[in-house]
């Protein structure tokens, strides 16, 4: 293998990464590579720098010092390296006064995606076909999920973010949304989360970081933990 | 880019708040300025053209600060900074939707404007028109520039008037004039250094809003 | 570079500004003849017009350092503008008074709406809200952007303020290039340059105070929020 190959192969590098927020040193030189096609959980407490750090691989964020390659593209990149990214956020991104299926075809015009059908084919993927004429201020918070990652996923992104999709889904709500992150896996897409549940996190993933205090504090080898271990690594790890 | 427009004007079609109370504020404004000066047949030829400024851009204030709002519901701001589209165009999107909102506005206010000081404006509707459509745009340019960063700070909504009214002030002045200049019966030709000034100060602060708006957007 | 500038200014400063204060001083009251015109009250007018202008030169800096910031996002640059915006709210609140007290000597009137009185009124306000934005826009990451955009937009605009507002009316006197009245006398000119001299370091060594405030402020900050989160178990931020 080339040094060529070994790039291609790489979907996130970010190195050293800083970043702090007024005062607040937020990350303090973050380290991290992920291979394409892999699926990656993040836990963490709240303030080790999760979402920030997500915030900067989707180019809402600039680090103060270190960088960040994706798909050997340093950020901030261009337009075309955004259309490249899919983000499911805390919030779902929709018009509550637009149903469904405006609110994705608005997004597809914002993506200039040009596949017919996508936006009732992706409908379909989430389950949404019913309701898709409903304004989404209408939806429950599982529906507004699956609304979000549809969203995200629209324009076939390579690299998917996703910050704590499983907070507030109801177990069926969150076994969906599992079987779906499985389905975008199958396809190859790079996936990151975050996550708070330890089972669930470890369920999608291929590899798990645990953050503290900005940086990663423990990477998973070749074997994933089980959920009693991970919850001990957890814990000497962060310390609490 | 034009997504964004469409979507934008389809929810302000179906909420309709946005124009329905600048509309009103409108008719407030000039309600409430009638009666603190007197006005009068004798001098209402001087007065009209400052009622009529005043009242616009009271109300754009008002409208201006709502560009973001919509796109604060759901977090769609961040979805927006995500998508591949460059900050300039979202500025430009940004303030046609505000210039389009305004110029429906205006369209609604100036037949009360008319008909409450019983102005002469026949042969003139088509100059006045101009003037007014030159006037937006530079509120517009500035006033989107500025919306999202007043949405930032903690005075929120407050803040939009406090950065906008005085920056508009060479604007106002030249917006006045040729307005009374045009009501006088002169033809645009004759605005002279006005109409440039009106002119100018669109161009001027769309550009500088064009060029500077990739700063405030992301971080 | 801005702590060698910095250093230097604080260095330099306070003997010049002493002795350039001092000298104009003696200068203004003692030695300038009086105006015939205008009689004593003109003599206000050797305040008036350098604070004037140190205060255009404050704010066009002020936009200037703005974008530099914008493009480089060297925070230095930003405490640059915040620095020249906010003494140049100093001078411009001392041209608004100077004016006000000439004009109701010369015109009657505390307050005319002048041009120039009228101009700086704008600029006083467009640059009361800088500093307003700033301090609502405290703790916000994105503040000093919208800051650098607004004394940008401030800077692009005094052109057209200035020359909207004398279009619009005008009773200010034209000093320096009117042929008739106005100054000639070579004391004036030379009390008018050291006027100049002394109000332009005075506002340098301010400013430089300004600029070294805001940047030890910025290093307490830091250093209370590092002793916070080190002396916590977890951390508040939101990230």
């Amino acid at each position: 293998m080339n040094g060529n190959e070994t790039t291609a192969a790489v979907a996130v590098k970010a190195c050293g990464v800083e970043r702090r927020f007024s005062h607040m040193r937020v990350l303090r030189g973050l380290d991290l590579e992920l291979e394409r096609g892999r699926t990656l959980s993040i836990f963490g407490s709240n303030g080790a720098g999760k979402t920030t750090f997500l915030n900067i691989l989707a180019g809402l964020l600039r680090p103060d010092r270190g960088s960040v390659e994706l798909f050997g593209e340093t950020l901030p990149g261009s337009a075309e390296l955004r259309r490249r990214i899919g983000v499911v956020g805390h919030e779902a991104f929709v018009y509550g006064d637009m149903s469904a299926y405006e609110n994705l075809e608005y997004y597809s015009r914002l993506y200039k995606v040009e596949k017919t059908g996508r936006v009732e084919a992706i409908l379909d993927e989430v389950g949404l076909r019913a309701a898709a004429k409903r304004p989404a201020r209408t939806y429950s918070r599982g529906m507004l999920q699956r609304l979000a990652l549809a969203r995200a996923v629209l324009h076939e992104p390579e690299l998917l973010l996703l910050d704590e999709p499983f907070t507030g889904l109801d177990p069926v709500g969150a076994r969906l949304l599992s079987t779906l992150i499985g389905g975008l896996h199958e396809q190859g897409v790079t996936i990151i989360l975050t996550v708070h549940d330890f089972e669930r996190g470890l369920e999608v993933a291929d590899d798990v970081v645990v953050l503290h205090r900005g940086r990663v504090g423990w990477r998973s080898a070749q074997e994933l933990p089980d959920t009693a271990q991970m919850s001990e690594i957890y814990e000497s790890t962060v310390g609490a | 880019m034009f997504a964004l427009i469409w979507k934008d004007l389809i929810l302000e079609a179906r909420r309709r708040e946005t124009v329905t109370s600048l509309f009103i504020l409108g008719v407030l404004i000039l309600l409430v300025f009638n009666f603190a000066i007197d006005i009068q047949s004798d001098n209402v030829a001087e007065l009209a053209p400052g009622l009529l400024w005043a009242s616009i851009v009271f109300s754009a204030m008002l409208g201006l600060s709502r560009t973001f709002l919509v796109e604060r519901e759901n977090g769609c701001m961040t979805a927006l900074l995500i998508a591949p589209l460059d900050r300039g165009s979202l500025y430009i999107a940004k303030f046609s939707v505000n210039l389009l909102l305004m110029l429906v506005f205006e369209a609604m206010l100036l037949p009360i404007f008319i008909l409450f000081f019983d102005l002469p404006v026949a042969g003139k509707l088509l100059n006045l028109i101009v003037v007014i459509f030159a006037g937006s745009i530079g509120l517009s340019s500035i006033g989107t520039l500025f919306a999202l960063a007043a949405l930032g700070t903690r005075a929120r909504e407050l803040m939009l008037p406090l950065i906008v009214l005085p920056l508009q002030v060479p604007l106002l002045i030249a917006a006045v004039k040729a307005t009374s200049m045009v009501l006088d019966g002169a033809s645009l030709g004759e605005l002279g250094i006005w109409g440039t000034m009106l002119a100018a100060f669109g161009i001027l602060f769309a550009t500088v809003g064009w060029l500077t708006f990739e700063f405030i957007s992301v971080d | 570079m801005f702590r060698k500038a910095e250093n230097l200014i604080l260095k330099l400063s306070p003997p010049l500004v002493a002795v350039a204060v001092l000298v104009s001083s003696l200068a203004v009251f003692m030695w300038v003849p009086t105006d015939k015109a205008l009689g004593i009250s003109q003599r206000i007018f050797y305040y008036h017009v350098p604070a004037a202008s140190t205060c255009f030169a404050a704010f066009i800096g002020a936009g200037l350092a703005s974008a530099i910031f914008l493009k480089t996002r060297n925070e230095q640059w930003d405490h640059a503008a915040h620095a020249a915006a906010g003494v140049g709210m100093v001078y411009a609140t001392i041209v608004l008074i100077t004016g006000s007290i000439w004009a109701r000597t010369a015109w009657g009137t505390w307050w005319t709406w002048d041009a120039r009185l009228t101009t700086f009124l704008i600029l006083w306000l467009i640059y009361a809200v800088y500093l307003l934005l700033r301090a609502f826009s405290q703790g916000n990451e994105m503040g000093p952007r919208y800051a650098a955009v607004l004394a940008i937009a401030g800077a692009v605009n005094i052109p057209l303020v200035m020359m909207a507002t004398r279009l619009w009316r005008t009773i200010h006197p034209k000093v320096i290039n009117n042929p008739q009245g106005g100054i000639q006398d070579p004391r004036m000119i030379a009390t008018l340059v050291l006027s100049m001299v002394a109000l332009f370091t005075l506002f340098l060594w301010l400013w430089a105070l300004r600029m070294r405030m805001l940047r030890l402020g910025d290093r307490v900050e830091l250093l209370l929020a590092d002793h916070y989160q080190s002396s916590q178990t977890f951390s508040r931020s939101n990230g």
